[in-house]
């Protein structure tokens, strides 16, 4: 238990266009780095984020020590563990452990290095930069977990029809039940409907029944689900009031996709 | 270095330039010509009052705290712009007094210090906020009390004069007020100073009778009797315009220099208030800790921890002025829903108190992932007020912006 003292914050923030996310203070700027090691990209330590630290933060000092170190050549990893350490976010022990993950996670191969970033990206609800990585770490090695978590990136940004091919391509490798599955589900939701019907012949007897009926027990308890409540309210207000309500409603899915991306 | 020290009263207003000898009393009085917009004050503006062709104001200060206003030939002022521009004409006619004297040539930043007798929380903030908002473009300003004046002007005299209790009776028209400071001996040194309106009030009016003279002789003496009983001074000062002439009061005289000395300095508090501004000028403090009505007595401090050390960090010190900014400080929680607040008097023996400030209505986050803002207000110098907003984590965890205040006593019971 302890209260840490901050340092300064900044007025103008510093992106980390990775992570996209704009950083105000050394702490944040810890905690960015340190709890997402695997997306820290190649020169990090660059001139313009040493000015932020010097000039919008006043770590003169520290600005112009990593400056100085960049310039003579220093490991990557030094510098990015220099500005852990200087942001006191982390106890000396977190540090350390955090080095040895660093390590970990350059002994990966490419195709595991890609597929972990993806993971990141995903925790970080930025799913379009996870389907980038798994793409990549497919490309390296194709495997089914990571077409799977291609899949479920697609079902995050609601794009039914690329989360149904990722699935199709799943279950035509490996025939996952789990698959198949999520296949049928999608299916409901892709044009024309009957798409993927040739994906179930192969399935046991029955299987389909219980998803379809699974499906339609769903769909009750959306029709009376509270968002559905609100949705016929607003078409009771009239013409109006509905497209009124439905623009705002529209606007308000756009954004919240757009930020998943 | 510019330094002036001004005197501010309803009565009078004393202004100290550069040097105790440059000092010069004016009346608190503002008038404005009926058909113009030209400014008079002191004398010159009772004087334009009395040719006729000025409208004249008075008790600018009690105006001031009353927020009141008053009309001048259909132009509406507000007692703050009034006061400001009796101000800024102050300094103006000061600055003329003393064109072609001599002027001693010191380093530091032009200094303006403005002491009034009433430390009362309002006036103290509102006062504060009007000279910064006239001044501070040429000056470093500070405002302080007629008490805290009194002891800046003690600690430059010689030692003798205050190796025990001090004394001093300010006599103004319709004022009575007595003054006393105490230097403590030991490893701690700090100056307390005190100071309290007197029941009787004499008017200066009746000292141009003879039986009026006798009559404030007779108070004076009987106020010297009560205040000094079984009192010992190593000296006692006599200030205001009502001191100006002690002959006035024999009767008294005898009794208040018997077995002590005792000094007359009328300007005592515009001198008091260049000597701390001379002090500040220099970017220095008084070598003792000053404890008064605009000082703080406590020292108030938090336990922080940074870079795995843990050491105290002081929101304020004893002898801060309470009209101080303070700046806002930044804490990350670590898996703590809590602040205390440790609160040490420094005229006390003993470990001082705490007080736990409960955080547990802040949204729950990942661990060390709140930071809230400390701000830290003080309400006079018994009392300060405790701010803390919850501010998230930056982009990573938007903060709710909720505050929580709380108030934590400086001294006395809680």
């Amino acid at each position: 238990m302890a209260l840490i003292l901050c340092g300064r914050e900044a007025e103008i923030p510093y992106y980390y266009e990775r992570l996209d996310l704009s950083v105000y203070s050394l702490e944040e700027l810890g905690y960015a780095l340190g709890h997402y090691l695997i997306l820290v990209p190649d020169h990090f330590v660059n001139p313009e984020l040493c000015r932020w630290l010097s000039e919008a933060l006043g770590e003169k000092e520290l600005g112009e020590k990593l400056l100085q170190l960049l310039e003579m050549g220093e490991k990557e990893e030094r510098l990015i563990f220099r500005l852990i350490r200087e942001s006191s976010y982390y106890t000396e022990k977190e540090v350390e452990e955090l080095s040895q993950e660093w390590r970990r996670i350059h002994a990966l191969s490419e195709a595991e290095r890609r597929e972990k970033m993806g993971d990141s990206f995903f925790s970080l609800g930025k799913y379009k930069k996870a389907v980038d990585a798994y793409q990549d770490a497919l490309h390296f090695e194709e495997n089914g977990r990571r077409i799977r978590k291609i899949g479920e990136c697609y079902i995050q940004t609601k794009e039914f029809q690329r989360a149904a091919e990722s699935y199709r391509r799943l279950y035509e490798k490996n025939h996952d039940k789990m698959a198949a599955r999520r296949l049928y589900f999608l299916s409901k939701m892709c044009f024309p409907k009957d798409k993927y019907q040739s994906a179930f012949q192969d399935l046991e007897e029955g299987l389909t029944e219980v998803w379809e009926k699974e499906w339609q027990e769903g769909l009750s308890l959306a029709r009376t689900a509270p968002e559905m409540h609100k949705i016929e309210e607003a078409y009771r207000e009239g013409k109006e009031a509905f497209l009124s309500f439905a623009k705002e409603k529209i606007a308000s899915w756009k954004e919240e996709i757009r930020g998943r991306v | 270095m510019k330094v002036i020290g001004i005197a501010l009263s309803d009565e009078y207003t004393d202004i100290s330039l550069y040097r105790e000898e440059y000092t010069y009393r004016f009346p608190t009085l503002l008038s404005r010509e009926r058909k113009g917009d030209r400014f008079y004050i002191g004398e010159e503006a009772y004087k334009k009052n009395l040719d006729g062709g000025v409208i004249l104001v008075d008790k600018l200060l009690s105006l001031f705290k009353k927020k009141g206003s008053a009309t001048i030939s259909e132009t509406c002022y507000d007692a703050k712009e009034l006061l400001g521009i009796f101000l800024e004409n102050l300094l103006l006619e000061g600055e003329r007094r003393v064109q072609g004297r001599e002027i001693p040539e010191e380093e530091g930043k032009d200094t303006l210090v403005l002491s009034v007798r009433d430390a009362d929380v309002e006036l103290m903030s509102s006062l504060n906020e009007l000279v910064k908002e006239k001044f501070s473009g040429q000056y470093a300003v500070q405002l302080i009390s007629h008490t805290e004046s009194f002891s800046h002007y003690i600690l430059r005299q010689d030692k003798k004069l205050y190796n025990r209790q001090v004394g001093m009776l300010e006599f103004s028209s319709q004022v009575l007020h007595y003054y006393e400071m105490q230097v403590s001996k030991g490893t701690k040194k700090y100056a307390i100073s005190v100071s309290e309106a007197q029941p009787d009030a004499l008017s200066f009016g009746i000292l141009e009778d003879p039986r009026g003279r006798r009559m404030t002789d007779q108070v004076l003496s009987g106020l010297c009797d009560r205040l000094t009983k079984s009192k010992v001074y190593s000296a006692f000062f006599l200030s205001g315009k009502g001191f100006e002439n002690t002959e006035l009061f024999p009767e008294f005289m005898k009794k208040i220099v018997r077995g002590r000395r005792v000094c007359v300095e009328s300007f005592l508090f515009s001198i008091g208030a260049l000597y701390y501004g001379r002090l500040l000028g220099k970017g220095e403090e008084e070598e003792c800790l000053l404890l008064c009505d605009t000082r703080i007595g406590a020292d108030i401090s938090i336990k922080v921890t940074k870079k795995e050390r843990d050491f105290p960090l002081y929101l304020a010190h004893a002898g801060d002025s309470w009209l101080k900014e303070t700046e806002d400080i930044r804490l990350l929680l670590e898996n703590q829903d809590y602040i205390d607040f440790q609160v040490q008097d420094v005229s006390a023996t003993n470990r001082g108190k705490q007080y736990r400030m409960s955080l547990t209505s802040f949204p729950k986050r990942e661990r060390r992932c709140t930071k809230v803002s400390l701000r830290t207000s003080f309400h006079g110098n018994a009392v300060a007020g405790i701010e803390i907003t919850d501010l998230g984590f930056g982009d990573l965890w938007k903060g709710s912006f909720q505050s929580i205040k709380e108030t934590i006593p400086l001294k006395g019971k809680e």
